[in-house]
């Protein structure tokens, strides 16, 4: 849940979090964010191991990154998240600390703590940023909303599994399904 | 040099469409509309009563509109929309042709020919012109896609065995399972 005792939070607040305690932050409001479960992560690891392979194989330029793993998302001190899984295809926004600007592709498996972030605030957010592609993946549903900023072909909501074709990959399909 | 768009149109130009041919236009583009299925027309039905009757129990001053209902979003030439379900609340926004601005809910059941329509570019048109409350229902998942675009409380996915909870009104569920016994 979103604490709201402060009015404007900044990146300096989240790095001086507890260890241990993670927090994202969105127009300088802070999100606490929970502990992730086991289908999660295999989801996590899944979808970024096939994308990476993917990459791999076409010896393409693009990384990719899994939480937690630092977005500056408007190189700003108001905005820090840590989507699930980042891919960016622009190596001058990658330092140590993480990316400055917008991934080219976000993918978040939501959590039933807190599924307007995801749905919601992160869309928008994402949307404006800059991010051409956003994947809500809801373990709990099977299904995949997909976003495509970039285009508007693609955007729909795909069960898991659907054959979902990948907005900034002209050649590459993933079933969720198959996956887990 | 600018050239002309050939997506450039305008609502002259949905007006004059042959009959019985239906279209939307955003941001001067043109998507043509599908004859409906049946249980899209009878969610409409369904979903309208249950609102409606809500508003009449609670002597609430909205109105809803389905599906054809002229939706002039942005007040402007380059977008009309027929939104399946409108609530409009301010009395101001209606004429005889339909809703000058922004009704302040609105729920499109998506079909094959809509659906990335509907889960894209009208979530953001929508977004952006002020709408409060948008659903999306998806009879073929089973799901409905809730955008509470005030408080962002309610925002979520919901299946339609899910008491969901309006955004606009506070003591309003609809559990769509139930709507087609």
């Amino acid at each position: 849940m979103a604490l709201q005792q402060k009015q404007f939070y900044t990146i300096e607040d989240i790095y001086s979090l507890p260890d241990g305690h993670r927090a994202e932050l969105i127009d300088g409001q802070i999100y606490n964010m929970a502990p992730p479960s086991t289908t999660h992560q295999r989801l996590v690891f899944r979808l970024s191991s096939i994308i990476d392979n993917y990459i791999q194989q076409k010896n393409g330029i693009c990384e990719v990154f899994i939480s937690p793993f630092a977005v500056f998302l408007n190189e700003d001190d108001r905005n820090y998240v840590e989507p699930d899984i980042s891919i960016i295809c622009d190596k001058n926004k990658l330092d140590d600390r993480g990316c400055h600007g917008a991934p080219d592709w976000i993918i978040e498996v939501t959590s039933p703590s807190d599924p307007q972030r995801d749905y919601g605030i992160k869309l928008f957010k994402y949307r404006t940023a800059g991010v051409r592609e956003y994947w809500i993946v809801n373990p709990l549903k099977k299904t995949v909303m997909v976003y495509d900023f970039e285009k508007n072909l693609f955007s729909n909501q795909y069960n898991f599994g659907d054959d979902i074709p990948v907005c900034i990959y002209n050649d590459f399909i993933i079933n969720v399904s198959k996956l887990i | 040099m600018l050239l002309p768009q050939k997506q450039d149109y305008t609502i002259d130009d949905i007006y004059t469409l042959p009959d019985g041919q239906r279209a939307e236009l955003i941001d001067g583009e043109m998507y043509m509309m599908a004859p409906p299925k049946r249980v899209h027309q009878r969610l409409i039905h369904q979903l309208e009563k249950r609102i409606g009757n809500y508003i009449d129990a609670n002597g609430g001053d909205c109105e809803v509109y389905p599906a054809p209902f002229a939706v002039f979003l942005n007040a402007d030439d380059k977008n009309y929309v027929e939104p399946d379900i409108s609530i409009v609340c301010d009395k101001d926004k209606l004429n005889e042709y339909g809703c000058n601005g922004a009704p302040d809910w609105v729920i499109e059941i998506v079909s094959p020919s809509t659906e990335r329509i509907d889960y894209g570019i009208k979530l953001f048109k929508y977004r952006s012109a002020g709408v409060r409350e948008y659903w999306i229902i998806n009879p073929v998942n089973r799901m409905v896609n809730v955008y509470d675009f005030d408080n962002n409380e309610k925002t979520g996915q919901y299946s339609f065995d899910n008491d969901i909870s309006s955004c606009i009104y506070n003591n309003l569920n609809i559990k769509i399972a139930d709507l087609l016994l």
